[in-house]
């Protein structure tokens, strides 16, 4: 494997800030809910 | 080429999530949910690249396919057009995105000083049954505790969407 593993886990952190985001800037029950799948 | 790969599925996953949370053009949530779709597509794509066959199939069946077509079924029962335009209140913006900075700092820290996953050789070529055999034998704690938190899941939505029940 050729990328590390840190690249990886950086774009899962990043992904995951992007939905915690969205969970505090767009109170929307369902967009929620589409975010936290 | 894989790296290549990587990086283009790393970027399309991003921007697609950064689309699906605040998208500039439209606040349809039908398109965030059809940028959701984007966004999990290129994850199994990532999941591909680390060997992981049998998850990026499942991700694009189940997650693409199957709970992508129950959430629009639900949006459009709903029929939410146009998300309410509510006025960000300027205190909360600010403060979340610091949050949510500081959040992400801590996290990226972690990463890069941890050193995590060097040396792991990999347990499974990603086949079907060598998967199946080390879910059952040597991760079966792990696998049964996330079963049980899916059960807390269905408890909780059924109390919450039943709240008049007592």
């Amino acid at each position: 494997m050729n990328v590390p593993l840190e690249h990886y886990l950086v774009v899962s952190a990043a992904l995951f800030c992007l939905g915690a985001l969205g969970v505090i800037l767009r109170r929307n029950l369902l967009v929620i809910t589409c975010h936290s799948s | 080429m894989q790296d290549a790969l990587f990086y283009f599925f790393a970027a399309l996953t991003l921007l697609c999530g950064l689309l699906v949370v605040a998208n500039p053009f439209s606040r349809n949530p039908v398109t965030s949910a059809m940028f959701l779709v984007l966004t999990l597509i290129s994850l199994a794509g990532l999941f591909v690249l680390l060997h992981a066959f049998f998850l990026a199939a499942v991700q694009v069946l189940v997650y693409a396919g199957a709970v992508m077509v129950l959430f629009l079924f639900v949006i459009m029962l709903l029929d939410l057009k146009e998300e309410a335009r509510r006025k960000f209140k300027t205190f909360g913006v600010v403060t979340g995105l610091a949050s949510v900075g500081a959040l992400a700092a801590l996290a990226l820290k972690t990463v890069w000083t941890s050193g995590i996953g060097r040396g792991l050789t990999p347990q499974t070529d990603g086949a079907t049954g060598t998967l199946g055999r080390l879910l059952f034998t040597e991760y079966l704690l792990p696998f049964e505790i996330v079963s049980l938190l899916l059960l807390v899941a269905m408890v909780g939505v059924i109390l919450l969407s039943k709240r008049d029940l007592k």
